[in-house]
């Protein structure tokens, strides 16, 4: 096959927070293999970026006020958490994830429906330290867990990534705050315009004006709009470092 | 071996004296800008010209200096001074203009006192507010400034709080990438209809559908949260609604003490648009742009000539 036949298939996978592009190719250029690789996560690292800063700017916000680090917000707590939850339960919000029933193995627990909550790696350490913390690695089973899935609190499992929202100098003493979005159910999407999918690009040496066949050309496009649909099944929970 | 510019963009402004920001459709790599005005007139030793370039550290230029009998010297401004700053919006870092004002009394609107100033329109993200708990942590728009003494958060009605605030470090912030925003509230008129204040101007349109999230008891008023509404009217800073507020508590901020202790500050969520017929969801508000010292933008109706160049792309 030749390399202008390379063609990609980009999949999402799991809940829309997370998603990985495969490469179905077979081009025997090695260049040409680990730059589609790359711009293929260059994609949709950028799609979850738009997407996170969308929901960074128009979420609706509830600060964690449950802790007892001096600020505003202050750090994590379970009634804080809870307090998202019941305000989605009160809103007919649902669960993203179904409940994870109990199984007969050692160390493990059943996990509830849940929510989804969307994080910063920062929060490993804090979310360790809220009553009710379950590891993704004490569920029952491991189907349908994302490796970007971190631990399950009350009705609520994270996802967490270094590119998580920061509000920097966001709180009452200065320091940076965490926005955690927690929703449920068709509560954002993304809108593609104007009928441009998600596209991988690929042009040989001499495709247009390129007489010495000097240029090849690989390179990614989309247009899409993330956009919350419904303001009542997303929220923002904001918290500092305890 | 040299890379090409191409010019990309130019323009003249009416300078009044304060710092502005000029917006591109790319990012530029020079900049210069020449004062018109007052070229070739022997001024007292002000900026006929004064330029930027890609790499050069915020606050920075090289500027053109003539002095009265006609001389020119070249003159730098160095970083973190009143000279150009670049604006990438490509990512959402903040700018970096972080300073500490020593005073806001409580007054309407408030007025800060610092020596820093931020310009017009920036906004400016307000922290350890000591004895005015009550603004820490939110953004507001900065709507004029008295060089080097003090700003004013025009949307801010300060003057039911007890106390002035004693210190105030800020930040200034880019606005959020994509209109419409989720803006704070500073104020709701316990009135029909209700009009509701932001400490930002909010950007929204007449017949746009908002939210209003106040979810806190601690700011009054917590018939109204949870509320959706469609915007009648608006100004700059103002938002008239179709909800009749007349019978509602009064909306006012916490005590400084009460914020202390955790609160969470009331917002307006936009959830939909009649007017623009979901156009402005599209719009990706991020800009490149160069903020324009005091050093650099002129006196007041100074005519300002400038000329942004971008090195041409090579293979």
């Amino acid at each position: 096959m030749r390399q202008s036949e390379l063609v990609t298939k980009a999949r999402e996978e799991g809940s829309k927070n997370s998603s990985r592009l495969e490469i179905g190719h077979k081009s025997n250029s090695l260049v040409l293999n680990e730059a589609a690789a790359r711009l293929g996560q260059s994609m949709r690292e950028t799609e979850d970026e738009l997407i996170r800063d969308m929901l960074t700017g128009t979420a609706s916000v509830i600060n964690c006020t449950n802790g007892v680090n001096g600020d505003n917000p202050t750090e994590i707590t379970r009634a804080d958490i809870d307090n998202v939850v019941a305000t989605l339960q009160n809103n007919d919000c649902d669960f993203i994830t179904n409940m994870i029933g109990g199984e007969n193995k050692f160390g493990t627990g059943p996990v509830r429906d849940a929510y989804f909550g969307l994080g910063d790696t920062n929060l490993i350490g804090q979310l360790e330290n809220v009553n009710g913390f379950t590891n993704k690695a004490q569920y029952p089973n491991q189907q349908n867990v994302l490796s970007a899935e971190w631990c399950s609190i009350g009705n609520v499992r994270f996802y967490l990534s270094s590119r998580g929202s920061v509000t920097e100098n966001g709180s009452l003493l200065g320091n940076d705050v965490f926005n955690i979005f927690i929703g449920g159910q068709e509560s954002y999407t993304k809108i593609e315009q104007n009928s441009i999918s998600a596209k991988f690009i690929y042009h040989p040496a001499g495709h247009g004006d390129d007489p010495a066949e000097l240029r090849q050309t690989a390179a990614w496009r989309m247009a899409q709009v993330p956009r919350i649909t419904n303001d009542a099944w997303i929220i923002s929970l904001r918290c500092t470092l305890s | 071996m040299a890379t090409p510019q191409t010019l990309i963009a130019s323009g003249s402004f009416t300078s009044d004296g304060a710092a502005r920001t000029l917006t591109f459709s790319q990012p530029v790599d020079y900049f210069v800008i020449r004062n018109r005005s007052i070229w070739g007139s022997n001024p007292n030793s002000l900026a006929v010209e004064s330029t930027w370039y890609s790499g050069y550290a915020a606050g920075q230029a090289t500027t053109l200096v003539e002095a009265n009998t006609g001389v020119l010297s070249a003159v730098a401004i160095a970083a973190g001074g009143a000279g150009f700053t670049e604006i990438d919006q490509r990512t959402l870092a903040d700018g970096a203009l972080v300073a500490t004002g020593t005073a806001i009394p409580p007054a309407t609107p408030a007025v800060v006192s610092d020596a820093n100033n931020p310009a017009v329109g920036d906004i400016v993200r307000m922290y350890n507010t000591t004895g005015m708990l009550q603004i820490s942590g939110i953004e507001f728009e900065v709507t004029a400034i008295t060089p080097g003494v003090n700003f004013t958060l025009g949307y801010l009605p300060a003057a039911a709080f007890a106390a002035a605030a004693t210190n105030a470090d800020y930040r200034v912030v880019n606005d959020y990438r994509f209109t419409e925003r989720r803006r704070w509230i500073t104020a709701i008129t316990a009135a029909n209809p209700a009009v509701i204040t932001t400490s930002v101007s909010h950007g929204y349109s007449v017949g746009d559908k908002i939210t209003i999230n106040n979810p806190d008891a601690n700011f009054g008023m917590p018939q109204i949260n949870g509320l959706t509404a469609t915007i009648t009217a608006v100004t700059a800073s103002t938002i008239t609604t179709d909800i009749n507020a007349a019978a509602f508590t009064a909306f006012a901020y916490p005590t400084s003490a009460i914020a202390a202790a955790g609160v969470t500050h009331p917002q307006v969520i936009p959830f939909g648009e009649v007017a623009t017929s979901l156009a402005s969801p599209t719009d990706n508000a991020s800009i490149f742009g160069l903020r324009l010292g005091t050093g650099v933008v002129g006196s007041n109706s100074d005519v300002m000539d400038w000329f942004a160049f971008a090195k041409e792309e090579s293979n």
